[in-house]
């Protein structure tokens, strides 16, 4: 009798789950995950006090370059992320048509980095929230910006204890690799990845890595972002695309969290907080104004270097900014 | 291979990830590493790596594909670690694990042959059989080709083909 991989993994998953199915959850180990990793993270606070927040008020101006490319969400929905306006025109064009750009901002003083949102489309009608922001080294002579994200994206990386060759076809890896995507379009040019060193366009120069953190509406009342994108312009700059759904905008966005948290009644007390969350940000909605927050780390990589510096560690920073619906909030906001 | 659209917090999406998949990556790391309590302890390294880079990761995978590709890393430096890279042992489920009562023999022992497999053989069947992954995702997850994979599935087919029940002939399509 000759059987197919499905049938395979049938027998296979069906063996094991009742040879092993005495075995049981540890009801503690989410309380037990967040207590080790929150206490390898410095607090936002902590790292507040070591050094002096300036804040610049100013209201950032972004125009498009003399000469190059203005990598806004105009031309990402037209280029990379081109999906949207060909598979769902009708939440492209509202996307486009709540378009603000250059939104009032705030930026924390940061010696690497110059973080802007370059502009944030509210909308919803489509129940979407979009949002692109710019980061730029601040000395591009000294440094050569990359995104965390390119770090190790195969998730290979084991640190000690892997393979220390740089090879092809490694299993893990003791040394991290930087991936360089194909061009700003996504698909033409080539995929690389290796040593750092060896990946970056200018060797001589430092390597800086960008971490993008959350994105908070109402002082972290809710962090709505599910899906970003990330690329990096030939100008050298990195470029983040955010989405986030609005459903929770609407008051049936209550009833189905709790048909969700009858379902999964592991899950209902989180689908309260998830009503009680946005009940109370639909009431600050009436307000007209929406206070967001982006925060994000810059690190800079050297070789060998604590993996916990490397992760948790670098200059923290944040970007305060506003989004001032037009109109439709309070509409759908009490829809 | 499902894509659980998840919570939104870092700390919600972890809690739900844990709610989603402790067990079967418990039962994985059993499987890998012969002993329950190094696999619990695979299995937290693993939701806190998963923690610590939540951020990056992106929806390229689905997010039990990312946590197993975590999770069989995390056996695999526990295993090359330990004294398990010496001493191989042939384990029975007896030896490994506490439980009140056996289940069905055919399904304790393809279970125990399974886990009996040599390393690299048992990592491939774990991935392809066990969790369901395609040759594509479980040569991308242990950085080997296709064809190794294909190879070693193989060769595991053909050391398991009386518990399998099945021959050692096989063709993948």
């Amino acid at each position: 009798m000759i059987m197919t991989l499905h049938e395979e993994q049938e027998r296979v998953q069906k063996a094991v789950n009742h040879s092993l199915s005495h075995v049981q959850e540890d009801p503690w180990l989410t309380q037990r995950v967040l207590a080790h990793a929150k206490g390898e993270e410095p607090m936002v606070k902590k790292v507040s006090l070591a050094f002096i927040i300036l804040l610049i008020l100013s209201v950032i101006t972004i125009t498009a370059l003399a000469a190059g490319i203005l990598y806004n969400q105009d031309w990402y929905y037209n280029n990379r992320g081109s999906a949207l306006r060909d598979h769902q025109p009708e939440i492209y064009e509202a996307v486009m048509a709540n378009l603000t750009e250059n939104p009032e901002q705030t930026q924390s003083e940061n010696g690497l980095v110059d973080v802007s949102v370059q502009d944030v489309s509210w909308t919803p009608e489509a129940e979407k929230l979009t949002i692109s922001f710019k980061v730029s080294p601040k000395n591009p002579a000294q440094y050569e910006l990359h995104s965390m994200w390119a770090l190790d994206t195969d998730g290979a990386y084991i640190g000690e204890g892997g393979s220390t060759t740089a090879t092809d076809d490694s299993e893990d890896r003791a040394m991290h690799w930087l991936w360089r995507s194909p061009d700003t379009d996504g698909y033409t040019g080539s995929l690389r990845y290796g040593p750092p060193m060896q990946m970056m366009d200018d060797s001589t120069k430092k390597l800086l890595l960008i971490d993008r953190k959350e994105i908070t509406l109402f002082d972290g009342t809710l962090d709505v972002f599910g899906s970003s994108d990330m690329f990096r312009t030939p100008e050298g700059d990195i470029i983040f695309i955010e989405e986030a759904d609005l459903d929770w905008l609407n008051e049936e966005f209550d009833q189905k969290m709790k048909e969700w948290g009858e379902q999964y009644p592991d899950m209902k007390d989180y689908a309260e907080e998830r009503i009680h969350a946005a009940q109370a940000i639909r009431a600050k909605l009436k307000d007209g104004i929406i206070p967001c927050r982006l925060t994000y780390s810059a690190v800079e990589y050297t070789e060998g270097m604590d993996d916990i510096q490397l992760y948790t560690g670098g200059e923290q920073g944040f970007v305060d900014f506003v989004i001032r619906p037009a109109s439709g909030v309070n509409a759908a906001a009490n829809q | 291979m499902e894509t659980v659209k998840g919570p939104d917090s870092k700390e919600k999406r972890i809690e739900h990830m844990i709610s989603l998949y402790q067990l079967p990556l418990l039962r994985l790391c059993i499987m890998y590493l012969h002993d329950e309590e190094q696999a619990k302890d695979a299995v937290q390294e693993t939701f806190i790596k998963a923690y610590r880079n939540l951020d990056s990761f992106r929806a390229d995978s689905s997010e039990k594909t990312w946590l197993t590709r975590i999770a069989i890393n995390t056996c695999k430096n526990v295993y090359r670690t330990g004294w398990f890279k010496y001493i191989d042992r042939t384990v029975t489920l007896d030896m490994i694990t506490e439980r009140s009562a056996p289940a069905a023999a055919e399904d304790d022992e393809l279970t125990t042959e399974i886990m009996n497999l040599p390393v690299k053989l048992r990592e491939v069947a774990l991935l392809c059989w066990l969790q369901g992954m395609a040759y594509e995702e479980a040569a991308e997850t242990l950085g080997i080709s296709r064809q190794a994979v294909g190879s070693r599935l193989n060769r595991a087919r053909k050391k398991l083909r009386f518990a399998l029940g099945g021959s050692d002939d096989y063709d993948p399509a």
